[in-house]
Protein backbone atom coordinates (compact mmCIF):
# COMPACT_ATOMS: atom_id res chain seq x y z
CA UNK A 1 0.00 0.00 0.00
CA UNK A 2 1.66 3.38 -1.08
CA UNK A 3 1.65 6.68 1.07
CA UNK A 4 -1.08 7.95 -1.16
CA UNK A 5 -3.17 4.96 -0.83
CA UNK A 6 -2.88 5.65 3.23
CA UNK A 7 -3.31 9.25 3.01
CA UNK A 8 -6.50 8.65 0.73
CA UNK A 9 -7.55 5.79 3.24
CA UNK A 10 -7.18 8.22 6.26
CA UNK A 11 -9.21 11.11 4.27
CA UNK A 12 -11.94 8.48 3.35
CA UNK A 13 -12.23 7.66 6.72
CA UNK A 14 -12.43 11.20 8.20
CA UNK A 15 -15.18 11.74 5.30
CA UNK A 16 -17.90 8.81 6.13
CA UNK A 17 -17.34 9.72 9.66
CA UNK A 18 -18.29 12.98 9.31
CA UNK A 19 -20.90 12.31 7.30
CA UNK A 20 -21.84 9.92 9.65
CA UNK A 21 -21.92 12.71 12.37
CA UNK A 22 -23.38 15.58 10.42
CA UNK A 23 -26.31 12.44 9.90
CA UNK A 24 -26.73 11.40 13.05
CA UNK A 25 -25.94 14.41 15.54
CA UNK A 26 -27.31 17.09 17.11
CA UNK A 27 -27.17 20.47 16.19
CA UNK A 28 -23.64 21.55 16.95
CA UNK A 29 -22.25 18.12 15.88
CA UNK A 30 -24.17 18.49 12.82
CA UNK A 31 -22.45 21.40 11.87
CA UNK A 32 -19.14 20.26 13.32
CA UNK A 33 -19.33 17.28 11.07
CA UNK A 34 -20.28 19.17 7.71
CA UNK A 35 -17.17 21.42 8.43
CA UNK A 36 -15.02 18.09 9.08
CA UNK A 37 -16.72 16.71 5.26
CA UNK A 38 -15.59 19.91 3.79
CA UNK A 39 -12.03 19.60 5.14
CA UNK A 40 -11.87 15.87 4.46
CA UNK A 41 -13.90 16.60 0.94
CA UNK A 42 -10.90 19.47 -0.16
CA UNK A 43 -8.17 16.57 0.63
CA UNK A 44 -9.75 14.25 -1.42
CA UNK A 45 -10.00 16.85 -4.39
CA UNK A 46 -6.55 17.71 -3.81
CA UNK A 47 -5.08 14.29 -4.03
CA UNK A 48 -7.51 13.95 -7.37
CA UNK A 49 -4.96 16.99 -8.73
CA UNK A 50 -8.66 19.55 -8.89
CA UNK A 51 -6.97 22.28 -6.51
CA UNK A 52 -10.00 24.72 -7.48
CA UNK A 53 -12.57 22.20 -7.01
CA UNK A 54 -11.70 21.28 -3.49
CA UNK A 55 -11.03 25.53 -2.50
CA UNK A 56 -14.72 26.15 -4.14
CA UNK A 57 -16.08 22.66 -2.04
CA UNK A 58 -14.56 23.61 0.97
CA UNK A 59 -16.09 27.07 1.18
CA UNK A 60 -19.42 25.89 -0.14
CA UNK A 61 -19.60 23.34 2.41
CA UNK A 62 -18.01 25.27 5.17
CA UNK A 63 -20.32 28.69 4.51
CA UNK A 64 -23.36 25.64 4.54
CA UNK A 65 -22.05 24.58 7.69
CA UNK A 66 -22.01 28.07 9.27
CA UNK A 67 -25.58 28.58 8.16
CA UNK A 68 -26.91 25.67 9.73
CA UNK A 69 -24.90 26.08 12.79
CA UNK A 70 -26.78 29.77 13.50
CA UNK A 71 -30.19 28.57 11.90
CA UNK A 72 -29.98 25.91 15.26
CA UNK A 73 -30.46 28.49 18.15
CA UNK A 74 -29.23 31.85 20.16
CA UNK A 75 -27.30 29.47 21.98
CA UNK A 76 -24.93 27.87 19.19
CA UNK A 77 -25.09 31.12 17.16
CA UNK A 78 -23.41 32.50 20.62
CA UNK A 79 -21.02 30.11 20.80
CA UNK A 80 -19.17 31.01 17.31
CA UNK A 81 -18.45 34.54 19.34
CA UNK A 82 -16.17 33.47 21.75
CA UNK A 83 -12.43 35.21 23.02
CA UNK A 84 -9.98 33.55 21.53
CA UNK A 85 -11.90 32.11 18.79
CA UNK A 86 -10.66 34.32 15.93
CA UNK A 87 -7.04 34.14 16.58
CA UNK A 88 -7.30 29.97 16.49
CA UNK A 89 -9.40 30.40 13.53
CA UNK A 90 -6.91 32.45 11.42
CA UNK A 91 -4.77 30.09 12.60
CA UNK A 92 -6.31 26.91 11.17
CA UNK A 93 -6.60 28.46 8.25
CA UNK A 94 -3.10 29.38 7.71
CA UNK A 95 -1.60 25.38 8.53
CA UNK A 96 -5.06 24.40 6.42
CA UNK A 97 -3.76 26.51 3.38
CA UNK A 98 -0.22 25.40 4.02
CA UNK A 99 -1.48 21.43 3.87
CA UNK A 100 -3.37 21.99 0.58
CA UNK A 101 -0.61 23.27 -1.08
CA UNK A 102 1.69 20.79 -0.11
CA UNK A 103 -0.72 17.87 -0.56
CA UNK A 104 -1.95 19.31 -3.84
CA UNK A 105 2.03 19.44 -4.98
CA UNK A 106 2.65 16.08 -4.17
CA UNK A 107 -0.25 14.46 -5.09
CA UNK A 108 0.69 15.88 -8.49
CA UNK A 109 3.45 13.14 -8.51
CA UNK A 110 1.05 10.26 -8.75
CA UNK A 111 0.57 8.07 -11.37
CA UNK A 112 -3.57 7.87 -11.94
CA UNK A 113 -4.49 5.27 -14.15
CA UNK A 114 -6.40 7.18 -16.88
CA UNK A 115 -5.26 9.91 -19.10
CA UNK A 116 -2.39 12.16 -18.52
CA UNK A 117 -4.11 15.73 -18.15
CA UNK A 118 -3.02 18.36 -19.97
CA UNK A 119 -0.94 21.46 -18.10
CA UNK A 120 -2.62 23.34 -15.40
CA UNK A 121 -5.74 20.48 -15.01
CA UNK A 122 -7.42 21.31 -11.97
CA UNK A 123 -6.34 25.49 -10.99
CA UNK A 124 -8.16 27.93 -11.11
CA UNK A 125 -7.82 29.48 -14.71
CA UNK A 126 -8.48 25.70 -16.23
CA UNK A 127 -11.71 26.07 -14.14
CA UNK A 128 -12.33 29.04 -15.22
CA UNK A 129 -11.87 28.29 -19.02
CA UNK A 130 -14.26 25.41 -18.71
CA UNK A 131 -16.98 27.44 -16.69
CA UNK A 132 -16.63 30.28 -19.11
CA UNK A 133 -17.00 27.81 -22.07
CA UNK A 134 -20.54 26.73 -20.92
CA UNK A 135 -22.30 29.94 -19.96
CA UNK A 136 -25.34 27.86 -19.64
CA UNK A 137 -23.90 26.27 -16.53
CA UNK A 138 -23.19 29.64 -14.87
CA UNK A 139 -26.43 30.67 -15.81
CA UNK A 140 -27.92 27.65 -13.93
CA UNK A 141 -25.67 27.94 -11.22
CA UNK A 142 -26.42 31.91 -10.68
CA UNK A 143 -30.31 30.52 -10.70
CA UNK A 144 -29.68 28.54 -8.03
CA UNK A 145 -27.80 30.70 -5.45
CA UNK A 146 -29.99 33.27 -6.17
CA UNK A 147 -32.69 31.17 -5.97
CA UNK A 148 -31.14 29.56 -2.44
CA UNK A 149 -31.08 33.56 -1.14
CA UNK A 150 -34.13 34.56 -2.10
CA UNK A 151 -35.72 31.17 -0.28
CA UNK A 152 -33.42 32.02 2.93
CA UNK A 153 -35.17 34.83 4.18
CA UNK A 154 -37.90 35.30 6.47
CA UNK A 155 -41.46 33.77 5.60
CA UNK A 156 -43.36 37.10 4.28
CA UNK A 157 -46.62 35.07 3.80
CA UNK A 158 -49.52 33.93 6.08
CA UNK A 159 -51.99 32.65 5.32
CA UNK B 1 -3.27 4.11 -7.16
CA UNK B 2 -6.10 3.48 -9.17
CA UNK B 3 -9.25 5.71 -10.12
CA UNK B 4 -11.71 2.79 -8.47
CA UNK B 5 -10.82 4.52 -4.95
CA UNK B 6 -12.26 7.49 -5.82
CA UNK B 7 -15.09 5.96 -6.57
CA UNK B 8 -15.26 3.53 -3.67
CA UNK B 9 -15.04 6.97 -1.31
CA UNK B 10 -17.94 8.36 -3.42
CA UNK B 11 -20.46 5.37 -3.04
CA UNK B 12 -19.79 5.12 0.56
CA UNK B 13 -20.51 8.45 1.01
CA UNK B 14 -23.71 8.48 -1.59
CA UNK B 15 -24.97 5.31 0.47
CA UNK B 16 -24.30 6.73 3.81
CA UNK B 17 -26.63 9.83 2.51
CA UNK B 18 -29.27 7.47 1.28
CA UNK B 19 -29.42 5.61 4.37
CA UNK B 20 -29.83 8.46 6.69
CA UNK B 21 -32.50 9.63 4.01
CA UNK B 22 -34.61 6.53 4.50
CA UNK B 23 -34.07 5.53 8.38
CA UNK B 24 -34.04 9.19 9.50
CA UNK B 25 -37.10 10.50 11.01
CA UNK B 26 -36.49 14.26 11.65
CA UNK B 27 -36.06 16.89 8.77
CA UNK B 28 -32.53 17.83 9.92
CA UNK B 29 -30.98 14.70 9.77
CA UNK B 30 -32.58 14.14 6.40
CA UNK B 31 -31.49 17.30 5.02
CA UNK B 32 -27.98 16.66 5.96
CA UNK B 33 -27.99 13.37 4.53
CA UNK B 34 -29.23 15.00 1.34
CA UNK B 35 -26.54 17.24 1.39
CA UNK B 36 -24.12 14.23 2.19
CA UNK B 37 -25.97 12.16 -1.16
CA UNK B 38 -24.94 14.93 -3.38
CA UNK B 39 -20.91 15.33 -2.23
CA UNK B 40 -20.56 11.77 -2.71
CA UNK B 41 -21.86 12.46 -6.25
CA UNK B 42 -19.62 15.16 -7.00
CA UNK B 43 -16.61 13.05 -5.77
CA UNK B 44 -17.68 11.30 -8.23
CA UNK B 45 -17.82 13.26 -11.14
CA UNK B 46 -14.20 14.53 -9.74
CA UNK B 47 -13.06 10.81 -9.96
CA UNK B 48 -14.15 10.71 -13.77
CA UNK B 49 -12.47 14.21 -14.40
CA UNK B 50 -9.29 13.00 -13.77
CA UNK B 51 -9.51 9.69 -15.03
CA UNK B 52 -11.05 11.01 -18.50
CA UNK B 53 -8.28 14.48 -17.68
CA UNK B 54 -11.23 16.39 -18.90
CA UNK B 55 -11.97 20.20 -17.05
CA UNK B 56 -15.14 20.20 -18.33
CA UNK B 57 -16.27 17.76 -15.95
CA UNK B 58 -15.32 19.84 -13.13
CA UNK B 59 -17.28 22.53 -14.06
CA UNK B 60 -20.61 20.50 -13.47
CA UNK B 61 -18.44 19.16 -10.15
CA UNK B 62 -18.63 22.94 -9.42
CA UNK B 63 -22.26 23.01 -9.69
CA UNK B 64 -23.22 19.99 -8.15
CA UNK B 65 -21.38 21.52 -4.99
CA UNK B 66 -23.26 24.79 -5.45
CA UNK B 67 -26.70 22.96 -5.17
CA UNK B 68 -25.31 21.10 -2.43
CA UNK B 69 -24.69 24.22 -0.36
CA UNK B 70 -27.76 25.65 -1.65
CA UNK B 71 -29.61 22.47 -0.25
CA UNK B 72 -28.05 23.07 3.00
CA UNK B 73 -28.95 27.08 3.17
CA UNK B 74 -32.39 26.39 2.33
CA UNK B 75 -32.68 23.69 4.36
CA UNK B 76 -31.72 25.43 7.71
CA UNK B 77 -33.93 28.23 7.12
CA UNK B 78 -36.47 26.43 6.50
CA UNK B 79 -36.50 24.46 9.75
CA UNK B 80 -35.57 27.40 11.53
CA UNK B 81 -38.47 29.40 10.24
CA UNK B 82 -41.04 26.57 10.93
CA UNK B 83 -39.60 25.84 14.87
Amino acid sequence: MSAAEIVFAALALLALGAGGTAILGGPPARSAGLVRLALAAAGALALFAAPAAAVIAAAVLGAAALVVRIAGGEAAAAALARPGRGRALGAAIVLGGLAFVLVGTWARQFVWTGRPPAPGFGGLPARAGALGGSPARVLVGLVIVVAAAACAGPPRHKL
Amino acid sequence: MPITHAYYLASGLWLLGLAGVLLRRDAWGRAAALVVMLVGAALTLAGAGRAWASPEIHGLMALLVAVAGAYAVVLAAVQRGGS
